[in-house]
């Protein structure tokens, strides 16, 4: 009677750690899925912006930021990023290049309708001149059709 | 020479009183933003805030006679600009808060809210920006 309930109790246990690991792998590559796929939509997006603009310089001349750390070390520039960064809704995430002596810097991103923008500042004299350059380029990849592996 | 010595008590009197007026003419202010995403199923939920505090004089200030504050809150949902919207508090206390929920036919999302705080004070009739704050997450 003994050895038999001994016997139900590790059945009982194996088969909750079983379930328990599963249900963890399974909750983990979900959410991994998740991000691989917004990492290729930005990615894809990123190639054909750089594409359509064929800036070489900003390669060579400006250096991708991230908001935060601008934010930290310069609050003017991380102030000009702000308002150069108004993309519209169903715009994909802007994407931050500086200047590698922070005399001028660029936003990127692509509207809904697959148009790159690039947004321009050049620090002047008195603050920033702005300007503007649009063109069309290949639609937002469909998140839900995106395969990571 | 009564006279005179009086005249030099006024004077004085009446510098003490114009700087202490001065001094006190004058309100300090710290202002603070912040964000917050709560990932679950298939949504999130997103808040972000800007608000300001008074401080004492010689205490560490930052801004001078704050009359707003703002809060803008940019979410995205894979990638994608889903919400940019703000808000303006121009009462003390002030403070801006933004809050909402989003959700998604499917799991395997990632989402993430950016906040930016921005001010008006020190006379300015516009907002200037005070910084931001970024979360993402996945569920």
């Amino acid at each position: 009677m003994f050895k038999d309930i001994k016997k139900y109790l590790l059945v009982s246990v194996a088969i909750m750690l079983l379930v328990g690991v599963t249900a963890s792998v399974s909750y983990a590559k979900s959410v991994s899925v998740g991000k691989a796929k917004t990492d290729i939509l930005l990615k894809d997006a990123k190639e054909d912006i750089l594409k359509t603009f064929a800036q070489k310089n900003i390669i060579t001349d400006y250096k991708l930021v991230q908001l935060v750390d601008v934010d930290k070390t310069d609050k003017k520039v991380a102030e000009e990023f702000d308002n150069l960064d108004q993309s519209p809704i169903g715009s994909t995430e802007s994407i931050f290049y500086l200047k590698n002596d922070s005399s001028a810097l660029i936003v990127l991103y692509k509207e809904s309708d697959g148009t790159n923008v690039m947004k321009y500042a050049e620090k002047t004299k008195d603050g920033w001149k702005e300007s503007e350059s649009r063109k069309p380029g290949k639609p937002i990849l469909d998140f839900d059709k995106i395969e990571t592996e | 020479m009564k006279f005179k010595k009086t005249s030099i008590i006024l004077l004085a009197s009446l510098a003490i009183f114009m700087f202490s007026g001065i001094a006190s003419a004058y309100t300090f202010w710290n202002v603070g933003y912040g964000v917050g995403l709560d990932v679950y199923g298939y949504g999130a939920d997103w808040s972000g805030s800007c608000f300001a505090t008074q401080v004492t004089d010689g205490g560490d200030w930052r801004y001078y006679d704050v009359t707003g504050v703002k809060d803008r809150c940019q979410v995205y949902e894979n990638g994608v600009k889903i919400v940019d919207t703000s808000r303006t508090d121009t009462s003390s206390p002030y403070s801006a808060e933004l809050t909402g929920s989003e959700s998604s036919d499917n799991e395997s999302n990632t989402w993430k809210v950016r906040s930016t705080g921005y001010c008006r004070a020190e006379g300015n009739t516009s907002y200037e920006y005070v910084g931001y704050a970024e979360m993402w997450d996945t569920n």
